[in-house]
């Protein structure tokens, strides 16, 4: 593999992370090699404590690696933050409920120094591409779950990023809402070109979503096997009917047996 | 939804939970937590009666309620009504407390958010702090008196000493509980120390602080009336006390009077945190505000 | 590819913490209180400031030594007038809050009520109590328990009000109402009676020195500090603080533990 750190999208480079603790070192990633195209979708699949979010922290500048090298449209992820290329939505999608959901998509602009007016057009433009800009006085907690999530969405989006790290987003809501939303961020994607890394532990979500799937093993984690994921996009409601489907998830489940055996 | 079209379809939920409740339900509960309020203190005083019937303890002792609330009515050796002299008395320690209270509350802050902030100086100065609260107010009231002498600074200087703790404790606390999760939400956007307290920390911890405030202000009468004991000054609260009591044979019912008097400067302290924190907080606030 | 032992610096893992040892708990809280004494005495021989001011630490400690076994009996005799009326205060509170909390409207207004009246104004009580009670130990008792009782009986009230499914439970074998007290009800609101007496003790010791500083029985702690500083012996008032503060420790360390002896079987207890 020819080393191009001129190369856009995301890449892991023999990444490696280990912590240290009382009960002893703990190696969570070691020789992680990935590469997500720009403008691709590519989800990290499996087992819980595999590593994943660890991985998807250290892209996103939370995290240094130990070892390996990472980067985001050819920058390291510090270089990426500065620029504010990235957005990041995590498993909950914490809102600060003492605000409205318009002024929750705001913080990051509000952070940055953007000025008012245009703060509040952009969080308006985000809200009405998910679906919820008649709901921009309310507050979190009258929000459904999903809902939450959609604007926790609207959030990350608000900087214009070409990168977008999600971790396990939709893990916490129910299978129906889940592949409700599955769809809204298929159209959503569609609207940008932005290159996303999505972590999940739904085997059906990762085919349904991504363009190549990550399967990865625990302990230390490591990607095992890269599945392309050759279904046509847009994908659909119909996507889930086809027999492609159905086999690219036999073959992901393979693959995670595999690596959970590996350990 | 859609069955024959290609693309999926936009969906506008409508799951919507309706948490709050209208204005007009609040009001009405609020007012029934006056009444009810009020019903107990005439329960209160209907006991008192009682006991007084059963016991059958003299009117030196235990005054009838409505002789002590005409008491309110009589006049001083001064020519004022009695009422208004307490009034007056009230206002002076309640000067005092407010005074307290704010120059506690602002050093209270600031220590909080450096405790919660700094590792090394959170975990060494918390316990201290935790410690000192232990201590009671009236062994360090003369040890002040001895070192500052009698006057309005030690005056400050003992309600600013026991409103400080209650805010340090709760702002230290509240800060500390924001989860990591919220933390790495601001570091993604490249947010400074500074940015992250204000529109974060405080936001968050704001709650707990004012659970502090409340104690604080409490604890800043005590210390406003502890001040004005006798080396302290020559009107307040703390003064009619102990004049109070010195002449209860006299006159009992004043003793009681400034009892109630000192009670209700207190309560009036609590609630009014209590309705900023209503005000600061909304729906987020602590249970009711009675 | 093997990898090295290095730590970034932004870690959000678990990391060796030298503050988590036990030892570190006590440690740093100890150098800094050691640096403060530090910095006193440092002003005090600087300053040259006048013993009955401000004394010096070390001259503090040497008094504290010296009389330390007067010292212990007062603070016995507070710790044990202090005890009775947390005692008193709580069995009644415990009882109160069994009794009303059938009854919505008087339990909500009888825990506003102790919420608001929070930090009583002992100065402003007490001599009330006196009344009743002469200015003797059992004045100091009974405002122990008028001070104590509002906080007990929010906690206990907190405790009563938790249902779970061991309600059914007492339900479905048709259990008498001492079987469900004893075997239910109680055990469930110990936790939190357990709590309010964390708070409650430490507030009884100081609402026991401040009544006793404005009278009481001549041997206690309070009033040891009342006379020491009308004849200015600053050192004494001094040394009397620092075993007060011992007391407050004392005390807060023995309902740490039975708090440990009496939940042991508690879900905070267990390690997950």
């Amino acid at each position: 593999m020819a080393d191009e750190m001129g190369t856009l999208g995301l890449r892991a480079s023999g990444v490696g992370k280990r912590f240290l603790s009382k009960g002893g070192d703990v190696q969570a990633l070691e020789g992680v090699e990935l590469e997500v195209a720009q403008g691709g979708f590519t989800s990290v699949i499996g087992p819980s404590g595999c590593g994943k979010s660890t991985l998807l922290k250290a892209f996103s500048d939370l995290l240094e690696p130990s070892t390996g090298e990472l980067s985001v449209n050819g920058k390291s992820p510090a270089e990426a933050r500065a620029a504010r290329e990235f957005g990041v939505v995590f498993q909950s999608p914490n809102l600060l409920p003492w605000r409205t959901v318009l002024r929750n998509v705001t913080l990051p602009l509000q952070v940055m120094g953007v000025d008012r007016p245009t703060r509040i057009q952009t969080a308006h433009e985000m809200l009405e591409l998910v679906g919820l800009a008649s709901f921009i006085r309310h507050h979190p907690w009258q929000l459904s779950g999903g809902m939450q999530q959609r604007v926790a969405i609207a959030r990350a989006l608000s900087t214009n990023p070409s990168v977008l790290l999600m971790d396990e987003p939709f893990g916490a809501l129910d299978e129906i809402t889940r592949d409700r939303l599955n769809l809204e961020l298929m159209r959503i994607w569609g609207t940008l070109s932005a290159t996303i890394l999505f972590i999940t532990h739904s085997i059906t979500e990762a085919v349904f979503l991504s363009s190549q799937v990550a399967v990865m093993s625990s302990r230390p984690g490591r990607i095992t096997r890269l599945i392309e994921v050759d279904l046509p996009y847009p994908r659909n409601s119909q996507t889930r009917d086809m027999p492609e489907f159905y086999e690219l998830v036999i073959e992901v489940r393979r693959a995670l047996v595999e690596a959970s055996d590996a350990t | 939804m859609s069955s024959a079209e290609s693309g999926p379809v936009l969906t506008v939920s409508d799951e919507f939970s309706d948490v709050v409740s209208p204005g007009g339900q609040r009001f009405w509960s609020a007012v029934q937590r006056v009444l009810i309020a009020l019903l107990l203190l005439l329960i209160a005083g209907a006991l008192w009666e009682l006991a007084k019937l059963i016991t059958g303890t003299g009117d030196r002792t235990m005054p009838h309620i409505w002789h002590t609330l005409r008491f309110l009515g009589s006049t001083t050796s001064q020519d004022e009504n009695y009422t208004w002299f307490l009034v007056q008395n009230v206002w002076s320690t309640a000067k005092a407390s407010l005074v307290g209270l704010l120059v506690g509350t602002a050093l209270g802050l600031t220590t909080g958010v450096l405790i919660a902030r700094n590792r090394l100086f959170g975990d060494g100065l918390m316990p201290l702090i935790v410690a000192a609260q232990a201590v009671p107010i009236v062994a360090i009231a003369p040890a002040l008196v001895l070192w500052l002498g009698t006057g309005g600074v030690t005056k400050m200087v003992i309600t600013t000493y026991l409103t400080f703790f209650p805010v340090t404790v709760a702002t230290a606390r509240g800060i500390q509980s924001v989860p990591q999760e919220s933390h790495d939400l601001l570091r993604t956007y490249g947010a400074s120390k500074w940015t992250s307290l204000r529109i974060l920390e405080i936001p968050f911890a704001a709650p707990l602080i004012f659970v502090g405030l409340e104690t604080a202000a409490a604890f800043s009468v005590v210390g406003a009336i502890v001040a004005e004991l006798p080396f302290g000054s020559n009107e307040g609260l703390g003064v009619v006390i102990l004049t109070s009591w010195q002449f209860y044979i006299v006159e009992p019912r004043a003793l009681y009077c400034v009892a109630m008097a000192s009670c209700a400067l207190g309560a009036i302290f609590v609630l009014s945190v209590r309705l900023a924190a209503y005000f600061a907080l909304g729906p987020r606030s602590q249970g009711e505000v009675l | 590819m093997t990898s090295t032992e290095a730590v970034g610096s932004k870690d959000t893992g678990p990391r060796v913490d030298w503050a988590n040892l036990p030892l570190g708990v006590v440690l740093i809280p100890t150098l800094f209180f050691v640096v403060l004494l530090t910095i006193w005495e440092l002003a005090v021989k600087l300053g040259d400031v006048h013993v009955l001011m401000l004394p010096a630490p070390s001259v503090i400690w040497i008094k504290f030594i010296e009389d330390f076994d007067i010292l212990v009996d007062l603070a016995l005799n507070t710790g044990i007038e202090s005890a009775k009326g947390v005692l008193l205060g709580s069995v009644i509170a415990i009882m109160l809050a069994g009794l009303v909390h059938g009854i919505r409207w008087l339990n909500q207004g009888l825990l506003a009520y102790s919420s608001t009246v929070k930090a009583l104004p002992v100065v402003a009580l007490y001599p009330v109590m006196t009344v009743f009670f002469g200015v003797t130990s059992k004045a100091v008792v009974a405002m122990v328990c008028v001070g104590v009782a509002p906080i007990m009986f929010t906690f206990a009230s907190r405790g009563f009000s938790g249902t779970s499914e061991h309600d059914d439970l007492m339900r479905s074998i048709s259990a008498g109402w001492l079987t469900r007290m004893t075997a239910l009800v109680l055990p469930r609101a110990l936790p939190y009676v357990m709590a309010g007496l964390r708070t409650a003790v430490p507030l009884a010791i100081i609402i026991a020195i401040i009544s006793e500083y404005f009278g009481g029985s001549v041997s206690t702690l309070g009033a040891y500090i009342r006379r020491e500083s009308t004849m200015l012996h600053t050192v004494q008032v001094w040394s009397a603080i620092v075993m007060a503060c011992l007391l407050g420790v004392l005390v807060f360390v023995a309902v740490s533990l039975l708090d440990r002896y009496f939940l042991r079987w508690h879900a905070s207890r267990q390690e997950a």
